[in-house]
């Protein structure tokens, strides 16, 4: 049995928080803009609904599971070659997307902060940090999840008020690019965004309780769905739709273009720091989950062993992608497609438990 | 216990070694002695290339080497510039580093000058849109359309009053704060106005100055009365250096279709919001003989309301001003209540025609949304099919547009008759 240890309902929120708002940092606000136009902020207004409703449904799963883990409970209601093969591709998901943050995040420094350092290089010294996080363990990931998460929060609420000069409301308009209807569809894809907020089904022995279990879960969607309407809302307040779409990481457009008089400029220096943080906690809580998973799956009882081979494929899968676009291609792919995986998968187990009147044993705990 | 601290030494020197590789980033680590700062970029047409590029760099060489201080004082630079004939900047400033050992770099590159017939063609595009992909170029870089070549301003671009090229470079841009002769101008305001169907774009009219003025009994005599009412190369001034900033250079879509003077650029600055000050001279209303010069500012935000529901659309606009009296060469007391609204109701006169001759001239010559009234329009549809069909470029130039200017004057200088 993997030891994993206890948290609090505030570590589960920075969890989630960190997880979910990272990807603002990347390339994932100019693609929604391809999608919704201005209005990609109100497709927040659609997507945190959905994954609230999706996350109320994990936790009936859960609930109707007491004591057992997310790979515990696949297990129980498919059975356990079928439990295992449905853990094991949500394991999947978790390292295709880690493969895939770490690749954007390389690709954004070459491009913007280290034009001619090798990308292996970047990349290795990534995931350096990221793996002494995953041999370390959850408890400590969580801890230094928590302690962040204000330097982090500060960062951002910075951003967006030193941005006001820039902000634009005409931007705004027309806001619908292609409809309401076409904003529900978009929504309904990018509630993708707020899947790792299934990571808690899979450590929610460490939540000392189901109700903990809701409580973070509930309030780190809330959270991450503000923060991802208050950032959206800003980006296309600063720049023309015409502008946005094109920016290949808009937040760090945004940066580049606040200045004050002739001295206070050239702020994204600083904001590097916060970025490059947030993208390591962000995968290293993903490769986390990723070693948690196969350690339930095939009962191994230390992730420490895994770590270094993890390792190693991770940064093999980054050399392997050949460039950028394929990466936007990919991450396109696994943002319409991966919501199915994150939320559709339990509530497959929530149906199929409920057909079966499959039902977990009540402990004392 | 001692394979635990041996452990513990092992780490903790593999960290000491591992961090200061990645600390310092060895690989684009460039000292500021390697580089070769351009401060501006001018772009041409070429002649045995597309294009011929020519790149204003600081000058590393001390004030007393030479070169940077001209016997006899006056214009002296502190640069030097380098002219290339490329297929594309990024080509040219690969040609341009085989003249210099340090590597080129655009970090702190303060405007790029076009020339006027490079803008007026469609060649200005092509250039400005790659701009913003290359990593060492900023948005707030201002763009400057040149009006004889590009290569001919930058060599008149000279410091003056300072041996310091980046800042002196940097501020004289910034001026349009003081006296609003010239349009904001920062790149990142033109791309914006390139890439969207809202609002048409400025930049900052440049030209070269030939630094004579008319000598008395030459012939012609013309009166100015505003004293903004020259484009840059043409101001009547003798002294400092040749390079002038003056006005603005308006665009249609990506083509540039006309040339404001300052003093249409200032009454533009008081419609977009980039007007902060200027000290204004209008005819004295009750001895036209004399003037009197204003110190005016915004005094509230300028509103502007656009009713889209007819075939032509309605543009309301009301500027709201105020001032101080600086030199009233009458001597009449419009320091009084009554002689104070005079005074007043004569400036707002003044500007609405010069506002109503602007609106006009971009409606009918230039068929130019510089003012934005498109940003205005556009919040009345919240589907992008249709603001297309509404096609503000072409409703533009049929819209009406009521003007109203509101004027106070809030103190008299140090003089109180």
């Amino acid at each position: 049995m993997l030891t994993e240890g206890k948290i609090g309902v505030y570590e589960t929120i920075c969890i989630v928080l960190i997880a979910v708002t990272a990807k603002l940092f990347f390339i994932d606000p100019g693609q929604l803009a391809k999608l919704a136009g201005p209005a990609g902020w109100l497709v927040q207004l659609v997507a945190v609904p959905i994954t609230l409703v999706s996350f109320l449904f994990i936790f009936l799963l859960m609930k109707r599971f007491p004591g057992q883990d997310l790979v515990s409970v696949f297990e129980t209601v498919f059975g356990k070659i079928a439990g295992s093969i449905i853990s094991i591709i949500i394991a999947a998901t978790v390292v295709f997307i880690s493969v895939l943050f770490t690749r954007e995040f390389s690709e954004a420094i070459k491009a913007y902060v280290y034009p001619t350092t090798p990308l292996s290089m970047i990349i290795i010294f990534f995931l350096i940090p990221v793996l002494i996080l995953t041999y370390l363990g959850f408890e400590t990931i969580a801890r230094i999840f928590s302690s962040f998460v204000y330097l982090y929060l500060i960062g951002i609420i910075s951003i967006l008020i030193l941005s006001v000069p820039l902000y634009k409301y005409y931007n705004l308009f027309p806001l619908f690019d292609g409809g309401i209807g076409h904003l529900a569809i978009v929504g309904l894809t990018r509630c993708s965004v707020y899947g790792d907020i299934l990571f808690l089904a899979v450590l929610i022995n460490s939540l000392q309780g189901i109700d903990h279990f809701k409580k973070g879960g509930l309030t780190a969607i809330l959270f991450s769905g503000m923060f991802i309407f208050a950032v959206l809302l800003s980006l296309s307040l600063t720049f023309p739709k015409a502008v946005f779409t094109e920016l290949t990481i808009p937040m760090l457009a945004l940066t580049r273009s606040i200045e004050f008089g002739t001295f206070f400029h050239r702020f994204e220096s600083i904001y590097v720091f916060l970025w490059s943080i947030s993208a390591i906690l962000a995968v290293g809580i993903n490769l986390y989950i990723f070693t948690s998973i196969y350690c339930k799956v095939f009962r191994i009882t230390d992730q420490k062993p895994l770590v270094l081979p993890l390792g190693v494929i991770i940064f093999s899968l980054n050399i392997l992608l050949p460039s950028s676009t394929g990466i936007v291609c990919l991450l396109k792919l696994f943002r319409n497609h991966s919501c199915l995986i994150y939320f559709g998968m339990p509530i497959l187990a929530l149906l199929v438990a409920a057909v079966r009147g499959v039902k977990g044993i009540k402990t004392g705990a | 216990m001692r394979s635990s601290l041996i452990k513990k030494i092992i780490l903790v020197l593999l960290i000491v070694v591992i961090l200061p590789i990645g600390a310092t980033g060895c690989y684009d680590r460039w000292e500021p002695d390697d580089l070769a700062y351009v401060l501006v970029m001018g772009f041409d047409k070429g002649v045995t290339d597309k294009l011929r590029l020519t790149l204003q760099i600081a000058s590393f060489r001390d004030q007393g080497e030479g070169g940077s201080q001209k016997k006899g004082g006056g214009q002296a630079s502190a640069t030097e510039s380098v002219t290339v004939e490329c297929p594309s900047l990024f080509t040219g400033i690969n040609i341009a580093n085989i003249t210099t050992s340090r590597r080129i770099s655009l970090m702190h590159s303060k405007y790029v000058v076009f020339s006027e017939e490079m803008a007026r063609s469609g060649d200005f595009e092509k250039y400005v849109i790659d701009l913003p992909r290359f990593r060492e170029f900023r948005k707030s870089t201002h763009i400057v359309i040149s009006r004889g070549k590009a290569s001919d301003f930058i060599a008149q671009n000279k410091t003056f009053l300072s041996m310091r090229p980046a800042k002196a470079f940097s501020l004289i841009l910034s001026q349009q704060v003081r006296d609003s002769f010239l349009p904001r101008g920062r790149f990142f305001d033109l791309y914006n106005g390139l890439k969207s169907d809202i609002e048409e774009p400025v930049a900052i009219l440049g030209g070269v100055n030939p630094l004579k003025l008319k000598q008395p009994g030459g012939g012609e005599h013309q009166e100015s009365v505003s004293g903004g009412e020259y484009v840059a190369g043409e101001v009547p001034r003798q002294g400092g250096v040749k390079r002038d900033f003056f006005g603005a250079a308006v665009f249609r879509g990506p083509k540039m279709v006309g040339a404001l003077d300052g003093e249409e650029t200032r009454v533009l600055g008081m419609v977009t919001g980039d007007l902060q000050r200027g000290f204004f001279t209008i005819k004295d209303p009750e001895n036209p003989d004399y003037i009197v010069a204003l110190d005016v500012r915004p005094a509230r935000r300028t509103q502007i309301k656009v009713n889209v529901k007819g075939d032509r659309p309605v543009v309301d606009l009301t500027v709201r001003l105020e001032g101080e009296i600086l030199a009233v060469q009458s001597g009449i007391c419009y320091e009084e209540k009554e002689k104070k609204a005079v005074l007043e109701r004569a400036f707002e006169q003044e500007i609405e025609e010069r506002m109503d001759s602007l609106v006009d001239e971009c409606q009918n010559e230039f068929r130019s949304d510089i003012f934005g009234f498109g940003r205005r329009a556009v919040t009345h549809f919240l589907y992008e099919k249709e603001w297309d069909n509404y096609n503000w470029p072409e409703k533009f130039p049929t819209a009406q547009v009521n003007t109203d200017v509101d004027f106070i004057i809030r103190r008299t200088g140090m003089i109180f008759k």
